[in-house]
C-alpha cells in the first residue's frame, strides 16, 4: 500500500485543481469551438477551430501579442536585474536594522493590483503627478510628461508598475537561495586563490541557478497573464499602445460580450505558455533536473 | 569575513539607499496624499508634506464604508483559504519530495501549466460552479478559489522545503513506530517552520489582494473584502485620490506588519527550501 | 514521540482517518463564516451600478419600502462603476442574476438582446401611473429597446443629459458669456485657454466614453440622427458628419485641451475640471454635485445649455432603465418593490435625494428641478426643439464598437495616425457589415431614431419651468 501513499497525500490538490481548475478550463476550451456572442445566446453554432483561424487575421490580436512580449520581457529583465543586485547587496551586507530595511524594502510585495495601479497613475498623473514636479524640479525635462496618454510611454509607464512590484519577490527568492550557498564553499574557493568575480562565477551563479530558472520562469508566466495593471492605469490605450494579449481577453468578453471569441484567446494564450515554458526549460537545460523542478 | 573596501562600501551603501528610495517614494506619497486636505492635493508645484495635515480622508473612510467589516472579512479570507492552502500543499509537498512515483513529472507539469490558465476567461465558469454549489455571496467561494490558486506553486514551494530535510529522522521516527502522517506532522513539519511560514504568507498576501474575484462573487456589502470596498471608491465621475489612499494605507498596514515580523523567517524559510531548488 | 505498540515497528499506512484528520483541521474554523438572513423574510435582489451618491438614494428608497413590508427583504447589490457592467454580465452568463436591474440605455440593449429581461406589458396595461413618465423618458426607453412595438420592458428611473460646464472666474476675467453655438465655443475655448498657466479651454475625453460627446457633434453638423440611409448604407462618414469630427480633432490638435486628454476617460475628465486646469466640460447632473463637493460654488461654477450646430441643437440625452430579470427567484416580490419604485411619488424622491433629473411629469411642474444648477439640464431634456441623440443599439456589435473600437480609432485619430474621413470610414464599414448582418437575420425593418420634429413634451414646454 505505500506505493498508494504520494497518491492519497496528493489527492486533495487533484481534486481541487481538477475540479476548480482543469475542468473550467475545458469548458472555456469546448467553447472556443463555438461561436458564442452574449447578445445571441441562442444561437451557438460550433464552428470548430474558425475562431482560433480567425485571430490570424486580427490584427489586435498580433499588436497585443508583441505588447505582451514588451510588456513581460522588459519587466522581467529590470525586475530581474534589480532583483538579484539587491539579493546581492543584502547578502554581501550587515549592518543594523536590516531587518527593518528588509520588510520595507520588501513592502511593495504586499500592495494589490489594483492599488499599485492607482498608486502609480497618481504618481505618473500628467498635471499633478509627482514624477512630473521632480522631474521638472531638478530641470531634467521643461514641460510636463502625459506618461499615460502617449503611445510611446503608455506601456512602458505599466511596466515601471510592474518593476517596482516585482523587484521585491526576485529578491526574497534570490536572497533565500544566497544565503543557503555554505559558506564553506567560498572558503574552499578563497583558499584555492580565486577572486571575488571567479567565486560569483563558479559557486554562486551555478548554486542560485535552480532558483533563477524557476523564479524567471513563474514570473514570466504570471506576468503574462496579468490584465489589472493595465486596465486600471491606462484601459490598453492610447489606441491600443498599451494592450496585452490578456487584457484583450478581457476586453473581448466584457466590452466586446464575444465569450466565444474571447475563450479562443484564453486558450491561446495559454498555448503561447506552454510554448515558452517548453522552450525555456530546454534551453535552461532544467527539464532533466526533476529534483529542482 | 575579511574587512570591505571603503569603496566597495560606499557601493553598497549607494545601492541600498537607492533601493530603500525606489521602493518607499511611491508609499510615501500614498501616505502624504492620504493626510493632505484635498484643496491642497491639486495645486503646482505640488508640496511634498502638507502644511495642515489632515485625517479628514480616514475620518470619511470610516464613515463612508465599512471599513472595520472589509477589514475582518479579508482578514477570514485570507488566514483560512491560506490555512487550506498550507494543508493541502505540505501533503503534496511532501509526497513530491520524498516519493518517486508514476505520474510525478505529470503531477509537477500539471501544477505549472495552472499557473498560465487566463484567470479571465475563468471567472463564469468559476461562478457558474459556485452557483450550483450555493456558495455565490458568501465568503467560502472566495476561499476556496484562492486555496485553489494557491496550491500549485506554494506545493512545490513546500516540496522544496522537504527536499532540504534529511529523510533519515522520519524513518527513525517510524522504525519507533509512529505512522507515516505522524512522522509528517512530528518530524518533517517542526523542521519546516521557517518554510511553512514563508508558504503561508505567500498565500495570505495572494488573498489578502485578490480584487477580480471578489468583485465577481460578492453581492452584498456585509461580505465586502477590503480591495472591493477600496473598489467602490471609484465611481463613475470621482476618483476620491485622498480617500483612496487612506483606504490603501489601511490595507497595507497589516500585510505591512505581518511582514516586518516574519520576513526574517520568511528568507530562512526559502533559504531551506533553496538548498536542493 | 507516540508509541503504537500493537502496530509493531514496520511504518503503518496512512489511514482514511488520518487523511480526514488533517483536511477537516483546515476546513473546520471555516464554519464560522456563515452568511446571514433566517429571518423568514423573502429575499429580492437589486442591482445598482450607478455610483456611491446614487446607491445610497436608491438605498434609502429600499429602506422605506421594508419598513412597508415586513416579509421581504430587499438587498441593494452595489458594484464598482468600472466593473459593473462586466459583474452584471457575469452574473446573467452564470445563471444568477439579479431580481431587479438597474442599467443604462446600451446595456438594457444588450440584456434585453440577450432574453435576460422580463416582460413587464401584462402588469403595466393595467397599471395606474402608466401616463406618468415624460415623453422624453419614454422615446429613450425606445430607443433602448426597453419599450418595443408596444411591449415594456424597463421603465425610466432617471434622466440623464448634458449640459455645458463653466468656470465661471475664468469668463469673468475675459468678459464671456457661456456660448450659444458651436462658433462660439471655439472662440471661447481659445480665449480661456493659457498655456503658460496651465489652463485649457475644454477637458476633452479621448480614451472610453469619448464617443458620447463626439457623436453629437456629428448630428450637429449633419443635422440627423441617422446612421443608415434607406438601403441599410451607413451614413456617418458623409461630409458633414466628417466636419463635425474635425472640429472634435480641432479642439485636441489646436492645443485647446491638455495633451494628457488622450487617455482621459469618465474619472480623469471631470477631475481635469474642478482641479482647475480645463475651463469647461459637458457633463450628467450628477456631476454637479461632484464639483459642489470639490468646493465650486455659484461663484465658481456656472452650468448653460449645449452650444447649438450648425445644422441642429441636440440634446444628448441618455437614461437609467429599472427593469426585471427574467431570471428573478421571486418574480411577484420583485414586482411588488418595482411597483413601489416606479410610482411617481418614489421617482421623485429619489431624483430629489439624488439630484437627478426625474422621468415622470408630475417632476417636472416641481420647482425644485427648474431652479439653480439643475435649470439648463431641465432645459435640455424637455425642449421640443432639440433633436434627440440616437445611436443604433439593437445592433449586437454596438458594445464592441463603442467601448473598443471608437476608443481605438478615436485615439489614433487624435495622436495625429489618422485623419477624421479615414476614422469614419473605418467606423461606418464596421456598422455597414453588423447592420446587413442584422438585416439578414431579421429583415430590413431596423428601430429609427424619433422624428427631429415630433413633440417632445407637452405638458412642460421650454422656458415655464
Amino acid at each position: 500500500m505505500k506505493r498508494a501513499e504520494p497518491y492519497l497525500l496528493l489527492t486533495p490538490a487533484y481534486l481541487l485543481i481538477a475540479g476548480f481548475l482543469f475542468y473550467p478550463m475545458a469548458t472555456v476550451f469546448l467553447l472556443s469551438l463555438r461561436e458564442y456572442q452574449l447578445m445571441d445566446p441562442l444561437n451557438t453554432p460550433f464552428v470548430g477551430l474558425d475562431q482560433y483561424a480567425a485571430m490570424a487575421g486580427d490584427e489586435y490580436f498580433w499588436r497585443s501579442l508583441w505588447n505582451s512580449v514588451v510588456w513581460v520581457v522588459v519587466s522581467l529583465f529590470f525586475q530581474f536585474l534589480l532583483g538579484f543586485c539587491l539579493a546581492l547587496l543584502l547578502n554581501s551586507t550587515r549592518f543594523w536594522g536590516r531587518g527593518i530595511f528588509q520588510a520595507v524594502v520588501f513592502a511593495p510585495w504586499a500592495v494589490s493590483g489594483f492599488l499599485i495601479a492607482i498608486i502609480w497613475a497618481w504618481l505618473l498623473n500628467g498635471e499633478f503627478g509627482l514624477v512630473n514636479d521632480l522631474l521638472i524640479r531638478t530641470g531634467l525635462v521643461d514641460q510636463k510628461i502625459g506618461f499615460l496618454s502617449r503611445g510611446e510611454t503608455a506601456l512602458l509607464s505599466c511596466v515601471l508598475a510592474n518593476i517596482w512590484f516585482g523587484v521585491t519577490f526576485f529578491a526574497v527568492m534570490l536572497f533565500a537561495a544566497l544565503q543557503a550557498i555554505p559558506p564553506s564553499l567560498y572558503e574552499a574557493a578563497d583558499m584555492d586563490g580565486a577572486t571575488a568575480w571567479q567565486s560569483f562565477w563558479r559557486v554562486t551563479a551555478p548554486m542560485v541557478k535552480p532558483a533563477i530558472v524557476i523564479t524567471v520562469l513563474l514570473r514570466a508566466i504570471w506576468i503574462f497573464n496579468w490584465a489589472d495593471l493595465i486596465w486600471v492605469m491606462t484601459g490598453g490605450g492610447p489606441a491600443g499602445a498599451s494592450r496585452t494579449l490578456s487584457l484583450y481577453v478581457f476586453q473581448k468578453a466584457f466590452l466586446g460580450l464575444d465569450f466565444g471569441y474571447s475563450a479562443a484567446l484564453g486558450v491561446a494564450l495559454t498555448v503561447v505558455s506552454l510554448v515558452f515554458t517548453a522552450v525555456f526549460l530546454r534551453a535552461t537545460r532544467f527539464y532533466g533536473d526533476e529534483a529542482a523542478l | 569575513m575579511i574587512r570591505t573596501h571603503p569603496l566597495r562600501r560606499l557601493l553598497q551603501v549607494t545601492g541600498l539607499c537607492a533601493f530603500f528610495l525606489f521602493a518607499v517614494f511611491p508609499v510615501y506619497w500614498m501616505v502624504v496624499t492620504s493626510i493632505t486636505p484635498e484643496k491642497d492635493l491639486f495645486v503646482w508645484p505640488l508640496k511634498y508634506f502638507p502644511s495642515a495635515p489632515t485625517l479628514e480622508h480616514y475620518a470619511a473612510a470610516f464613515l463612508r464604508t465599512d471599513i472595520p467589516r472589509f477589514f475582518t472579512n479579508s482578514i477570514m479570507v485570507a488566514s483560512l483559504a491560506s490555512a487550506c492552502t498550507l494543508t493541502v500543499s505540505v501533503m503534496g509537498g511532501y509526497a513530491l519530495a520524498r516519493y518517486r512515483f508514476r505520474g510525478r513529472k505529470v503531477t509537477l507539469l500539471m501544477f505549472l501549466a495552472t499557473q498560465m490558465m487566463p484567470v479571465v476567461v475563468l471567472i463564469v465558469p468559476l461562478f457558474i460552479i459556485f452557483r450550483m454549489l450555493g456558495l455565490l455571496n458568501t465568503l467560502y467561494s472566495l476561499m476556496i478559489v484562492y486555496t485553489v490558486l494557491n496550491i500549485p506553486f506554494c506545493t512545490l514551494m513546500m516540496q522544496g522545503f522537504f527536499a532540504g530535510v534529511p529523510s533519515e529522522l522520519e524513518e527513525a521516527a517510524m522504525v519507533d513506530g509512529c505512522n507515516r502522517m505522524g512522522a509528517i506532522l512530528r518530524v518533517a513539519v517542526p523542521l519546516t517552520r521557517p518554510g511553512l511560514i514563508a508558504t503561508f504568507l505567500f498565500a495570505f498576501i495572494g488573498a489578502w489582494n485578490e480584487l477580480l474575484f471578489a468583485v465577481m462573487f460578492l453581492n452584498s456589502e456585509s461580505t465586502f473584502t477590503l480591495p472591493v470596498g477600496l473598489y467602490n471608491f471609484i465611481s463613475k465621475y470621482d476618483i476620491h485620490w485622498g480617500r483612496m489612499m487612506a483606504g490603501a494605507t489601511l490595507a497595507l498596514l497589516p500585510a505591512l506588519a505581518v511582514f516586518a515580523f516574519v520576513q526574517r523567517y520568511m528568507v530562512r524559510g526559502l533559504a531551506l527550501g533553496a538548498v536542493k531548488g | 514521540m507516540r508509541h503504537h505498540a500493537n502496530l509493531g515497528s514496520k511504518p503503518r499506512r496512512i489511514t482514511r482517518r488520518d487523511m480526514l484528520r488533517l483536511g477537516s483541521a483546515a476546513f473546520a474554523g471555516a464554519t464560522v463564516l456563515g452568511c446571514g438572513g433566517g429571518d423568514g423574510r423573502r429575499t429580492v435582489t437589486v442591482f445598482s451600478p450607478m455610483g456611491e451618491v446614487k446607491n445610497v438614494a436608491l438605498g434609502r428608497q429600499v429602506e422605506r419600502f421594508m419598513g412597508l413590508r415586513d416579509d421581504l427583504r430587499v438587498e441593494l447589490i452595489p458594484a464598482p462603476w468600472d466593473q459593473g457592467h462586466a459583474k452584471l454580465l457575469t452574473m446573467i452568463a452564470g445563471g444568477n442574476p439579479p431580481d431587479v436591474i438597474t442599467a443604462t440605455g446600451q446595456w438594457m440593449a444588450e440584456f434585453r438582446a440577450m432574453g435576460a429581461i422580463e416582460d413587464l406589458t401584462p402588469w403595466y396595461a393595467s397599471w395606474p401611473h402608466r401616463d406618468a413618465f415624460t415623453r422624453t423618458g419614454l422615446l429613450r426607453c425606445e430607443s433602448s429597446m426597453a419599450i418595443e412595438d408596444g411591449r415594456v420592458y424597463g421603465l425610466p428611473l432617471e434622466l440623464t443629459t448634458r449640459a455645458m460646464f463653466y468656470r465661471r472666474r475664468w469668463l469673468d476675467e475675459q468678459g464671456l458669456e457661456p456660448a450659444a453655438t458651436r462658433t462660439g465655443w471655439r472662440a471661447l475655448l481659445e480665449q480661456i485657454t493659457d498655456r503658460d498657466r496651465d489652463r485649457y479651454g475644454y477637458a476633452l475625453r479621448g480614451a472610453r466614453g469619448g464617443f458620447w460627446t463626439w457623436w453629437p457633434i456629428l448630428e450637429e453638423f449633419s443635422g440627423t440622427n441617422e446612421w443608415f440611409d434607406g438601403d441599410h448604407n451607413c451614413i456617418i462618414n458623409s461630409p458633414a458628419h466628417v466636419e463635425g469630427l474635425t472640429y472634435w480633432n480641432d479642439i485636441y490638435q489646436d492645443g485647446l485641451a491638455p495633451v494628457d486628454s488622450v487617455n482621459w476617460g469618465y474619472n480623469e475628465l471631470v477631475q481635469g475640471f474642478w482641479s482647475g486646469v480645463c475651463g469647461c466640460i459637458e457633463q450628467d447632473p450628477e456631476v454637479v454635485r461632484t464639483c459642489l463637493e470639490h468646493g465650486m460654488d455659484e461663484s465658481t461654477l456656472i452650468t448653460a445649455a449645449m452650444p447649438a450646430g450648425p445644422r441642429a441643437h441636440v440634446a444628448s440625452n441618455d437614461i437609467w432603465i429599472l427593469s426585471i430579470s427574467s431570471g428573478a427567484k421571486n418574480p411577484d416580490d420583485a414586482l411588488a418593490f418595482y411597483e413601489w419604485m416606479m410610482s411617481p411619488e418614489q421617482l421623485i424622491a429619489y431624483s430629489k435625494d439624488a439630484s437627478v433629473l426625474p422621468t415622470v411629469k408630475q417632476g417636472m411642474d416641481d420647482p425644485y428641478f427648474g431652479q439653480g444648477f439643475l435649470r439648463p439640464f431641465m432645459d435640455m431634456a424637455t425642449d421640443a426643439r432639440f433633436l434627440q441623440n440616437w445611436y443604433p443599439s439593437y445592433l449586437p456589435e454596438m458594445g464592441e464598437f463603442i467601448e473598443v473600437l471608437v476608443t481605438e480609432e478615436q485615439q489614433k485619430m487624435l495622436l495625429g495616425r489618422q485623419s477624421p474621413r479615414e476614422t469614419l470610414d473605418r467606423l461606418a464599414d464596421f456598422l455597414d457589415r453588423a447592420q446587413r448582418r442584422h438585416v439578414d437575420r431579421h429583415g430590413p425593418d431596423t428601430p429609427r431614431p424619433p422624428r427631429p420634429s415630433a413633440p417632445i413634451e407637452s405638458s412642460a414646454p421650454s422656458g415655464t419651468l
